[in-house]
């Protein structure tokens, strides 16, 4: 052993003295905190980091109030938290965070603490020791590299990507505090011609001015984002309710109608079409809300632009269900989920069939086979209605001529609706399918529209009537005595028959007034020159108090149902007409019989 | 019911806990509304046919939607009378609403009053008791499906 001589420990009062020097060579700054979370010590040096005076030792009384972010700057936690607290919660020797200090001057400041070690009190208590360095610059650096993938360069609005990052926050926030939110989806009416005829740089005038005014108007942590080109987004928080949120709305849109001044004179008008939706009022998360909001501000375009539009769920619902059925009748276009039916015609005067009507069919993969009245009126303002109208004629003249072929010549009635018939391809499309069947077929095709749809647009009809008949087709009229064809009207239809709505035939046993509605409507058809049909004979006395009042074609269950075509010919060739139908009545009149051509 | 219709407000009474399910029954509450609210003054045929084409509409998916269900989950092995009973309420359904929108359209004085009672009746007894069955049987599905993952 050396015979040095062993120097007894330095006190630790001594030690506590020798502190302040030793560590002043020391580059980062150095803190120890209480147990409770005080900052007992820091290097003078660096007392200016924490916005503390360099005289403010000892230091245990101050408060100080950052904001923990990780080292890029980002926020580790969304509320403001105690310094102390966040040094106590450190993981031993790891790094901690970024560290945001309002200054007295208001500058705000990034330190990096770190903890250095613990030290242990006589209590058995835990002191923090903890080094910090001035991170401002970097922080800095990437909050401009932030700004730049944020933010809208143009406008200087937050992007799409901050509004995404955002959203989620200030739902959560509004349910926190039981405050409505609306999540507003804008786009600008107008500004198309701005940018085509004033020019570009025209275009981003108004958009900055656009940005700036929506800027003046938010509140507090209201949000307004440019989605692009010239469509925003706005975040509004704290509302009481609809009629508040009503209001901000009207604001803005008075603040954004105002003319602005391109300079030279120049004024550009813009408005804004906005969508709303609102919560609460329905659940929705953030990026379905932007999804509705965005659907209602093509309501708001739709309804006249310059206005706002509240989402309505049921509404959207509603929408949803219609564009669903749309693209199912589609889809069973597409996979031959429909198909034609025959319901034969009987002239019950002579007993002889005189004709078959085409009647479509739904084969539904899961609701079985569905009736026309449940799903064509549907489409029927629609193209999809078109298409079924185009495939019907498409499969009644491919069924006429097979049965031609057989040698079966009955005349066949298919049922048109209004849009298809008025729309301008249709006499085109007949034309082309009769020359690519045969032109002669035209003879055996009746075309019939309802009496109601036919009175809509009564020219159009008379006019694609006429047309049609020149291709040698046959119009009838359906559901006569429904609607209210005026007798000048009906003289003006080109029509060859007159089907009598099968409520007036239901109700005529019972009731004499319909049986003298339909007793008129016979009258009528005579006094035209039209053949008239008893549609919806039911039963026997259905047959018989027609033929008494002279209409002797009937249609009804009573007499046939409707038949899949390849049934037909046997049933054909085993009809027998019922001798009960002989009239035997004294109204028995001389009538047209035969086919519709 | 009187002319003073009061507007339904949707319910968690009137919810079947099957999500898809639910938010197409909001569609008919909607309907009932609107049906509702053209009783007090005089209703325009053009709307309540309007109507009437939802109904049909909201049957054609929604009943396709429940049906499907029903096969996927196996509704008929469970109960047979019941999957039966509900889809012949279904087919009903379709039945009723294009009768009410042949007497809608020949302007028959009740009409308004008959889609009410209609769509009123079919929220009482079908979606307050029929569909709650079948969501109870879907949901009980989906969590054995659920236990099973």
């Amino acid at each position: 052993m050396d015979a040095r001589t062993r120097w007894p420990p330095l006190s630790a009062a001594a030690l506590a003295q020798a502190l302040p020097n030793l560590l002043h060579g020391v580059q980062d700054g150095v803190q120890i905190w209480a147990p409770d979370g005080a900052l007992i010590y820091a290097k003078p040096a660096t007392l200016t980091l924490f916005g503390l005076p360099p005289e403010a030792t000892p230091l245990s009384s101050l408060e100080l109030t950052a904001w923990a972010v990780d080292p890029l700057g980002a926020p580790l936690n969304a509320r403001g938290l105690d310094l102390p607290d966040l040094v106590a919660s450190a993981e031993d020797g790891l790094v901690l965070a970024g560290i945001r200090c309002e200054a007295p001057a208001g500058v705000t400041r990034w330190l990096r603490l770190k903890q250095q070690s613990t030290l242990s009190g006589p209590y058995g208590e835990t002191w923090r020791v903890t080094t910090c360095a001035d991170v401002s610059h970097f922080v800095a650096q990437e909050q401009a590299l932030q700004q730049q993938a944020f933010h809208d360069a143009l406008t200087g609005l937050p992007n799409r990507l901050l509004l995404a990052d955002r959203l989620p926050y200030a739902l959560a926030a509004a349910q926190r505090r039981d405050e409505g939110l609306a999540v507003c989806v804008m786009d600008l009416d107008g500004f198309k011609p701005v940018n085509d005829m004033l020019g570009h740089q025209a275009g981003d005038r108004v958009l900055q001015e656009i940005a700036h005014r929506l800027r003046a108007a938010m509140r507090g942590e209201d949000l307004a984002a440019r989605m692009g080109g010239d469509e925003f987004a706005l975040v509004l928080g704290g509302l009481s309710g609809v009629a508040d949120c009503e209001l901000v709305l009207k604001r803005i849109l008075r603040d954004l109608s105002r003319p602005v001044d391109l300079g030279g004179g120049q004024l550009a008008c813009v408005s804004a079409s906005i969508g709303v939706a609102m919560v609460p009022g329905h659940e929705a998360d953030a990026e379905q809300l932007l999804r509705h909001a965005d659907e209602a501000m093509y309501q708001a375009k739709a309804a006249g632009k310059g206005r706002f539009h509240m989402f309505d769920p049921a509404a959207a619902s509603r929408l949803r269900v219609s564009r669903t059925l749309i693209s199912k009748i589609q889809q069973a276009l597409d996979q031959g989920q429909f198909y034609l039916l025959y319901q034969p015609l009987i002239d019950c005067q002579v007993g002889e069939v005189v004709g078959l009507e085409a009647l479509i069919r739904w084969r539904h993969p899961v609701l079985g086979e569905r009736l026309p009245a449940e799903f064509l009126p549907l489409v029927a303002q629609d193209d999809t209605g078109l298409r079924v109208g185009a495939w019907v004629l498409h499969a009644a003249l491919a069924q006429i001529r097979c049965w031609d072929a057989m040698g079966l010549r009955l005349p066949i009635t298919v049922n048109v609706q209004a849009h298809h018939f008025c729309h301008e391809q249709f006499h085109g499309q007949l034309r082309e399918l009769l020359e690519h069947v045969d032109p002669a077929l035209a003879q055996r095709l009746g075309l019939e529209l309802t009496e109601s749809a036919a009175l809509e647009d009564l020219p159009a009809v008379a006019r694609q009537a006429a047309a049609c008949r020149a291709l040698g087709v046959c119009i009838g009229l359906d559901g006569f005595g429904s609607g209210r064809t005026s007798l000048s009207q009906l003289s003006h239809l080109p029509a060859r028959s007159l089907k009598i709505d099968p409520s007036l035939v239901r109700d005529m046993l019972a009731d004499e007034r319909q049986r003298a509605l339909v007793q008129g409507v016979v009258g009528l058809a005579r006094a035209f020159g039209l053949q008239v049909v008893g549609v919806g004979v039911e039963q026997a006395q259905h047959v018989a108090a027609l033929l008494a009042l002279g209409c002797h074609v009937m249609q009804g269950f009573h007499l046939a149902r409707p038949l899949a075509p390849e049934l037909v010919p046997a049933w054909l060739a085993g009809f027998r007409p019922d001798p009960a139908w002989s009239p035997a009545s004294e109204f028995l009149e001389p009538s047209r019989t035969g086919g519709t051509s | 019911m009187t002319n003073s219709f009061s507007p339904l407000v949707w319910s968690a009474q009137l919810e079947t806990g099957v999500p898809e399910i639910d938010e197409q029954h909001q569609v008919l509450v909607q309907s009932l509304n609107e049906a509702g609210a053209s009783l007090g003054r005089q209703p325009r045929p053009e709307h309540l046919e309007k109507i009437t084409q939802d109904l049909l509409a909201y049957a054609l998916v929604h009943f396709d939607m429940e049906e499907t269900m029903m096969a996927e989950t196996g509704y008929a092995e469970v109960s047979d009378a019941a999957a039966a009973e509900h889809q012949d309420q279904h087919r009903a359904f379709s039945a009723r609403a294009v009768a009410l929108r042949d007497e809608v359209r020949s302007g028959a004085p009740d009409a308004a009053r008959h889609l009410l009672d209609f769509i009123h009746h079919w929220l009482i007894h079908h979606i307050l008791q029929t569909d709650q069955l079948l969501a109870a049987h879907v949901l009980a599905q989906r969590e054995a499906a659920a236990a099973r993952s």
